[in-house]
């Protein structure tokens, strides 16, 4: 057991010394060229001191690295305004923003409890999950943003939900993305709710380690997931996918999670055989492609749909025609979730299991025939695990990885 | 578990359905089902039952008064004939839609023993009025006045034509 946590030895600094530095901060940023893009600012990282960070980097600690990531962060997507906004509601990230101290210091900023940034005894930020009622950015478009995130190497978790949004709304999923899905331990990246918009290329997403990816409630048009082939989760919910659905997705052959509903501009695609075929998505357990608009048929198979085996099949509010699969109810003892609903499917209703894990059997509004189905053990046991847990972001991980042991 | 098949063309009887136990939503509605309502006392979890707008001709049992969680329960618009069950509501029932059906009998007394039912419809279609099938009893005033949470009543198209055939 790693020893308690407890709160910082270094007292915070008080709001007059963060006006000052603010103050400080906003003349150097009127004094920026208006209009001039990011790189062209003359506000430097604090962390590099005196002297231009590109002269100061070779002396850069691993850990002094991470600050000025987090810095490069301020002074790409920053402003005064948000800045004085931050100061006077005491966020962590005017401390960051405007750190300069020791390492001891830095180790105790970013373990005082903050759940925002979590930093292992050496000063690596491990876990990166900006509040987003703390933290707004307003970044330039057509600019990678902070390409020293890059420095952030043991960070396993990057969650930054609804930060980009509101000051810079249409941002390039690329450009957020770039220096972020490289890192050699992300495991888990939470881009979701930002306005990003966009394709994200193979040239950005060569991530093979990342696992789980959260992209819902963005604008995103298109996906190359090539490169994802440690994938085992995936939020596209809210997003403007056009169609057709990839049929080389179906090489994600550890992915359990596919949840994209409510992408309208996907209206008039089937679903791609090649996912549900033998040797399609084979680890998929769950499937959400609800209120897409789609058409075809549901393939067929000797799982419930197609030979895939899911847990949970959601794919109501589209239109999709012809039977239901046979075995839609019976290919997977462990079904919990099966919605059809507002479709235009016919023939026979299929026929009913055991249903032991079943929550929801939902086939209302289509066009189905025959009698309801029948189950001989339905719903009497919760089921063992209703989705694979979070490896990252749950608090035993983060006792066993902080402040006395690294996450690697 | 929630089972809905509603809006579909299913036909004939309603299945045993007691090897889904752990029901609480089950809507039915809105099919060509026929025959009985089969007795649900087996599905203890049950919270809502739609069973309106199929062809079915009966409930089976006096199960629906002793559901212990059951709080909605509509069968209306189906062809339902006789007396209703003797037991139709419960402590926890709400709304209860038993109009446009065939009904040839008096609502029960027990109406009374429901005290948070917020809604009562019994409607009963013109024509069934007309050919004098619609004859039968009103429950008791004294029944009606323990339901204090009433907040919708539907008789009007039963009552105001039964009186105006007092005065044919």
């Amino acid at each position: 057991m790693p020893p308690p946590r407890t709160r910082s030895s270094v007292p915070r600094r008080t709001f007059a010394f963060h006006a000052a530095n603010v103050l400080a901060l906003a003349l150097v940023q009127l004094c920026a060229i208006p209009g001039a893009s990011a790189s062209q600012w003359t506000y430097q990282p604090a962390i590099c001191g005196s002297q231009s960070c590109a002269s100061a980097a070779p002396t850069l600690a691993p850990w002094q690295k991470d600050v000025r990531a987090l810095q490069a962060l301020w002074r790409d997507c920053g402003n005064a305004y948000i800045q004085m906004f931050l100061a006077m509601k005491g966020s962590i990230w005017t401390d960051v923003f405007l750190f300069d101290g020791t390492q001891a210091e830095w180790t105790a900023l970013c373990s005082d409890g903050a759940a925002e940034i979590r930093c292992t005894a050496e000063g690596r930020v491990w876990h990166l999950a900006p509040n987003a009622d703390d933290l707004q950015l307003g970044c330039p478009k057509g600019l990678p943003i902070a390409p020293e995130l890059e420095d952030l190497t043991e960070v396993t978790e990057v969650a930054m939900s609804g930060i980009f949004g509101s000051w810079s709304p249409n941002l390039d999923v690329n450009d957020v993305a770039a220096s972020l899905v490289t890192l050699q331990k992300l495991r888990r990246l939470d881009l979701s709710d930002n306005a990003l918009v966009g394709e994200l290329h193979r040239s950005t997403a060569a991530a093979v380690q990342i696992e789980s990816l959260f992209l819902n409630d963005n604008g995103l048009t298109a996906l190359d997931l090539g490169g994802f082939v440690a994938l085992e989760e995936i939020h596209l919910a809210d997003n403007q996918l056009r169609g057709p659905l990839p049929d080389d997705w179906s090489i994600l052959k550890n992915l359990k999670i596919l949840e994209a509903p409510r992408n309208p501009k996907l209206a008039a695609s089937s679903l791609p055989a090649a996912w549900f075929a033998a040797d399609g998505m084979t680890a998929l357990e769950t499937l959400d492609l609800s209120a897409c608009s789609l058409t075809g048929t549901l393939p067929n198979g000797v799982g419930n749909l197609g030979d895939l085996k899911l847990k949970s099949i959601k794919l109501a509010d589209n239109d999709f025609h012809g039977p239901a699969p046979p075995n839609l109810l019976t290919a997977e003892d462990d079904l919990e979730h099966v919605d059809l609903h507002n479709n235009n499917l016919t023939g026979p209703m299929p026929a009913g299991s055991s249903g032991v894990y079943l929550k929801l059997m939902n086939l209302a509004d289509n066009k189905m025939t025959g009698s309801p189905p029948m189950f001989t053990n339905a719903n009497v046991r919760v089921p063992p695990h209703t989705h694979t847990p979070p490896k990252y972001p749950n608090t035993t991980q983060i006792l066993t990885c902080s402040p006395t042991r690294s996450c690697s | 578990m929630t089972y809905d098949v509603s809006g579909n063309s299913l036909d004939g009887e309603v299945p045993d359905m007691c090897g889904a136990p752990g029901i609480t939503y089950l809507f039915l509605h809105k099919n060509k089902l026929t025959g009985a309502l089969p007795d649900l006392s087996c599905m203890t979890g049950l919270y809502e039952v739609n069973v309106s707008e199929n062809g079915l001709t009966s409930l089976e049992g006096d199960w629906l008064g002793g559901s212990p969680k059951l709080q909605h329960f509509n069968a209306e618009r189906n062809q339902l004939t006789g007396a209703p069950p003797s037991s139709l509501c419960g402590t926890f029932s709400k709304t209860l839609y038993l109009g446009h059906n065939a009904w040839r009998g008096s609502v029960p007394e027990s109406i009374g023993d429901c005290p948070g039912l917020e809604v009562l419809d019994l409607t009963v279609d013109e024509a069934s009025v007309d050919d004098g099938t619609a004859a039968g009893t009103m429950p008791s005033s004294a029944a009606f006045a323990k339901l204090t949470k009433l907040t919708t009543l539907a008789l009007s198209v039963s009552l105001f034509l039964f009186l105006l055939r007092q005065f044919d």
